[in-house]
């Protein structure tokens, strides 16, 4: 990615170890209080980062060439966007089948979850490849408005 | 990550604070196992102060649930704030476990059956 198609806002760049999970989240903690997120939207991009950050370590770690990643934090409009770019070969997890999560104890595996909660959390998710991998997730925040909610909309339904 | 245990007529609650995430949930997993190992068959997860949980620590609870049903041991999860419940509820998790809403009424559970 050249320099005209670096996205804007705040840019982090880490080396894709596991120091790096925690400096990401660190990164949006920051942006998060600067920007002055409400509580309710800082935990599902948390969580989200976290899914995400830590897909791209574990793929370093499992010897695919990932040196390093980048990470933008922006506001747009009454959303927040975090778009994750990485140098891995082309790998889009939007593509992973959604784990059946009705299945009882013994059939249960951990696998997939991750990217299912980031779907489930998000307001939108969309994967690129570029020359990068590049997964930008999006989270709508209530900014004043009826506490608890922005109207009906396809979430409301998971809501409680 | 800071985790608090402590053993109230003879079960053990084990309460983990902050975030359960990538970077912690190896460390929650090693002391949640050392914990069955010395012999826990009674055993309460109080969430209360707990910030959020990622797959990472669902997959922790995963194996835990196995393991003390294979050792017919007895588990309950309590006090999860929104963010913790959400995440289980989406991951279709919280019928796998018992879950109560206080360490009170998770204690009193096992008072109830023992």
């Amino acid at each position: 990615m050249n320099d005209a198609q670096m996205p804007a806002g705040k840019h982090a760049r880490f080396e894709a170890d596991a120091a790096a999970i925690g400096q990401a989240a660190a990164a949006l903690d920051g942006f998060c209080s600067s920007e002055q997120v409400p509580r309710d939207a800082i935990w599902p991009l948390q969580v989200a980062l976290d899914e995400i950050v830590g897909n791209i370590v574990s793929h370093a770690a499992a010897g695919r060439a990932v040196p390093a990643f980048d990470v933008w934090f922006r506001r747009a409009g009454e959303s927040i966007e975090i778009v994750v770019a990485d140098d891995g070969p082309p790998f889009d997890p939007l593509e992973r089948p959604a784990p059946d999560v009705t299945l009882p104890l013994d059939a249960r595996q951990p696998g997939g979850l991750g990217i299912m909660l980031v779907k489930s959390l998000m307001d939108d998710v969309r994967y690129e490849r570029t020359t990068r991998n590049v997964l930008t997730i999006r989270k709508r925040i209530n900014t004043g408005g009826e506490p608890g909610g922005a109207g009906p909309d396809e979430h409301s339904a998971e809501r409680t | 990550m800071n985790i608090q245990q402590s053993v109230l007529d003879g079960v053990t609650v084990i309460a983990p604070a902050a975030r359960i995430d990538t970077t912690t949930s190896g460390p929650l997993e090693e002391a949640i196992r050392k914990t069955v190992d010395a012999g826990a068959r009674d055993i309460v997860i109080d969430f209360e102060a707990v910030d959020y949980i990622s797959s990472a620590g669902l997959r922790v609870f995963l194996v835990l649930a196995k393991r003390m049903r294979d050792l017919k041991g007895r588990l309950v999860l309590c006090g999860m704030p929104e963010p913790v419940r959400q995440v289980f509820h989406l991951a279709g998790f919280l019928p796998l476990f018992s879950v109560e809403p206080s360490r009170e009424t998770a204690l009193a559970r096992f008072a109830a059956h023992s």
